[in-house]
């Protein structure tokens, strides 16, 4: 039987609504397990408490009153503890009357407002027949951030940034279930005691301001920026600790809870005006560094070092500013940044210019990739440039490591061209991934093949971040190391975590063309 | 000419009397909800709280102060129920067995763990959650036990099916449940 059907048997049982049979069916259910015999007690206290609290067919303030009069008639010289009862009862109407002040104002749990561009679904599984306001979950409500970032206001004061790929619900109303996500919390003093659970992990708020990670196939962490909380390890060994500000924890597979750096700029505190981004403008070159800026939370830690011989003669005059010539013998942009994990959404944007006849070679480099090399699965992200047998040209491409996609537009011109690369998510079932590939602003019809390794197993698209074959993200050079590097001019590089609107796409090409 | 020493023993008396009430009245929830408990289903529940009521008050005097109020309290209630039900010569416990009732009652004994049973607000935590509710559903739960209906009276009010309204206060207990639950687990962090 389940939870939910012996929860409706116990509470037709507390309403006295079960005939003889089903009541020792019951009986015997309570009796057997101790789990049904609590919720039976809870369901049973519920149920006098509404009838209490409702003044039904012989509340106790009429008992109160009884019980008061034949104290009266007792003795005159109880008349203290007669007064006594009598406030007694009093109370009970004051609560009665504070009670209807409550109801007249019950607020929703929990609110929430989206970054724009947001995508998210919800579901609905309130205990209530009436669905809640747009703007608001209810318990049991449950909601998938596909990408975007969600703010969240509990009615306790307790706020909430989540960063997707997400997906949470409302288990109570202190009380949050992460299945996936980067989410921030602030905890006021009044709300102390507010839990978060992933899979892996359990968060026990003790007046605090805390991040929590949770991602598939990558251990759960918990970062303490102030404050304190108790985490509770909820796999094999069950560890648990407090942990202080300025400390965090990782959890493994036999539920031991490991050191780890905190990193505050890990999560977002503010909600963005729009999907978290990485900017990479090459217009800052200081000795071999160059700078990254962007909202997503990774940005400012990301480290990028041109590889040349020559870092300063790389940079050139690009469409905004500097750009960077790559010139195919060896140069390239290392960076230590992982890359957008799984099958988080993504848009790769850029400017770029192929001098004709560049790449004779039958391998071709990646503008920008990350990820595993290997062919048979899709584990990688890369964004390229592959020849078109028939007539050599380039054309623009995307290879998630077993499928590919092209487009059939040239583009060895010599002239800057803007391309936007998109992935768009988990798809349906083991459907064809769903990538697209916008040149100057323009959507392009694709084309797909299988990568060298043929048709994969799985069509999934599970971008590998971590692990012995992770490779992070490089500018300008394969995840192969045999084959050459880019032989291109490259300008204004923006990654973002989601896929950006057509209208986004227009604006990045027309700003970069106007000028 | 009044005797000091006689006003000395009946302030003594008025104090003991007065920690008396102050007990049973602490009491009120947690005994309303055990009888509640031991028949499920009876509408006649609030009465028999009230008999035990009086009989304690009748029996003060047997109770030694010190000694442990809530176990003398429910065992008065217990045999309330015992006496109700031969009274209606229903000389077993409906469906429940001396096992089942033993352990309830130890539960309520023991325990204390609900914060009705322990605040002074009686039925803190319920009234708590019962303020979250929309007001539509929360006219459905009134309307059901305050006005003593029947599902079958209310579906004729509401205008809906009988399965749909039971649907209902089914889903809006079982979110009660879970929200008292959650103010329970807060206080023990508090604690």
């Amino acid at each position: 039987m389940k939870p939910r059907e012996y929860e409706l048997l116990l509470q037709r049982f507390v309403d006295g609504d079960l005939d003889e049979d089903a009541c020792r069916e019951v009986v015997a259910l309570i009796k057997s397990d101790p789990s049904v015999f609590e919720i039976y007690c809870e369901y049973a206290e519920i149920d006098a408490g509404m009838r209490y609290l409702t003044g039904g067919p012989a509340n106790l303030l009429e008992q109160q009153t009884a019980l008061t009069e034949q104290s009266r008639q007792t003795t005159l010289k109880r008349a203290k503890g007669v007064a006594l009862l009598a406030a007694a009862a009093a109370i009970i109407v004051l609560s009665t009357v504070l009670y209807l002040r409550l109801i007249a104002e019950a607020p929703p749990v929990l609110t929430f407002r989206s970054s724009s561009d947001t995508r998210l679904t919800i579901t609905h599984t309130v205990e209530s027949e009436e669905t809640p306001e747009p703007d608001a979950l209810a318990v049991g409500s449950r909601m998938m951030v596909k990408q975007g970032c969600v703010e969240f206001t509990f009615e306790s004061g307790v706020s909430c940034i989540v960063k997707g790929p997400a997906d949470l619900t409302l288990l109570e109303e202190n009380s949050l279930r992460l299945d996936r996500g980067s989410s921030w919390f602030h905890v006021p003093t009044k709300a102390v005691g507010f839990q978060v659970q992933t899979p892996e992990l359990e968060v026990v708020d003790l007046g605090t301001e805390f991040g929590v990670i949770s991602q598939p196939d990558e251990n759960d962490e918990v970062h303490v920026l102030k404050g304190r909380v108790a985490l509770t390890a909820l796999l094999g060994r069950k560890e648990e600790v407090i942990l202080e500000a300025g400390q965090a924890r990782t959890v493994n597979f036999v539920g031991r809870l490991s050191q780890t750096a905190v990193r505050p700029e890990a999560f977002l505190t503010e909600l963005p005006s729009s999907l978290p981004s990485i900017s990479i403008s090459f217009d800052d070159l200081v000795g071999d560094q160059l700078s990254v800026t962007g909202s997503h939370p990774d940005a400012t830690s990301i480290e990028a070092r041109l590889v040349s011989s020559t870092p300063a003669s790389c940079v050139i005059p690009g469409v905004v500013g500097n750009a960077i010539a790559f010139n195919g013998k060896g140069d390239w942009i290392q960076t230590d940044w992982p890359g957008f994990s799984g099958d988080t959404p993504r848009s790769v944007a850029f400017w770029f210019r192929i001098p004709p006849g560049a790449h004779s070679a039958s391998h071709f480099p990646a503008v920008v990739g990350w990820g595993s090399l290997e062919n048979h699965y899709n584990g990688k992200w890369k964004v390229w440039f592959t020849r078109n047998n028939d007539d050599g040209e380039l054309l623009p491409g995307i290879s998630l490591g077993a499928d590919d996609y092209f487009c059939e537009t040239p583009v060895d011109d010599g002239h800057w061209h803007h391309l936007v690369a998109i992935f768009n998510g988990p798809a349906i079932a083991d459907e064809m991934p769903e990538c697209s590939l916008y040149l100057d602003g323009t959507s392009r019809p694709l084309l797909h093949h299988f990568g060298p390794e043929g048709p994969p197993a799985s069509r999934e698209v599970q971008t590998v971040t971590s692990g012995p074959h992770a490779n992070p993200m490089a500018i300008g050079f394969g995840l192969d190391t045999k084959v050459p590097t880019l032989q291109a001019d490259l300008d204004e590089l923006q990654l973002f975590e989601g896929v950006i609107p057509e209208q986004t796409i227009l604006e990045l090409y027309e700003m970069g063309r106007a000028r | 000419m009044v005797d000091p020493r006689n006003e000395l023993t009946n302030e003594k008396a008025d104090a003991a009397e007065a920690a008396f009430v102050s007990q049973m009245n602490a009491l009120q929830s947690a005994l309303l909800t055990y009888v509640n408990t031991l028949l499920p289903g009876e509408p006649e529940v609030a009465d028999i709280v009230q008999n035990t009521n009086i009989i304690l008050w009748k029996k003060r005097a047997d109770f030694e102060p010190g000694t442990n109020f809530r176990a003398w309290a429910f065992s008065v209630a217990y045999w309330e129920v015992r006496t109700w039900l031969t009274n209606r010569r229903r000389k077993s416990w409906l469906v429940f067995d001396e096992d089942l009732v033993t352990a309830i009652t130890e539960r309520f004994i023991n325990s204390g763990s609900s914060h009705s049973q322990r605040s002074p607000d009686s039925f803190y935590s319920l009234r708590h959650c019962l303020a979250k509710l929309r007001d539509a559903d929360r006219l459905v739960l009134l309307n059901h036990y305050q006005q003593g209906k029947s599902i079958a009276e209310c579906s004729r009010i509401f205008g809906r099916s009988q399965d749909s309204l039971r649907m209902a206060v089914f889903r809006l207990r079982a979110g009660l449940r879970r929200c008292i639950k959650s103010n329970l687990a807060l206080e023990r962090v508090h604690s």
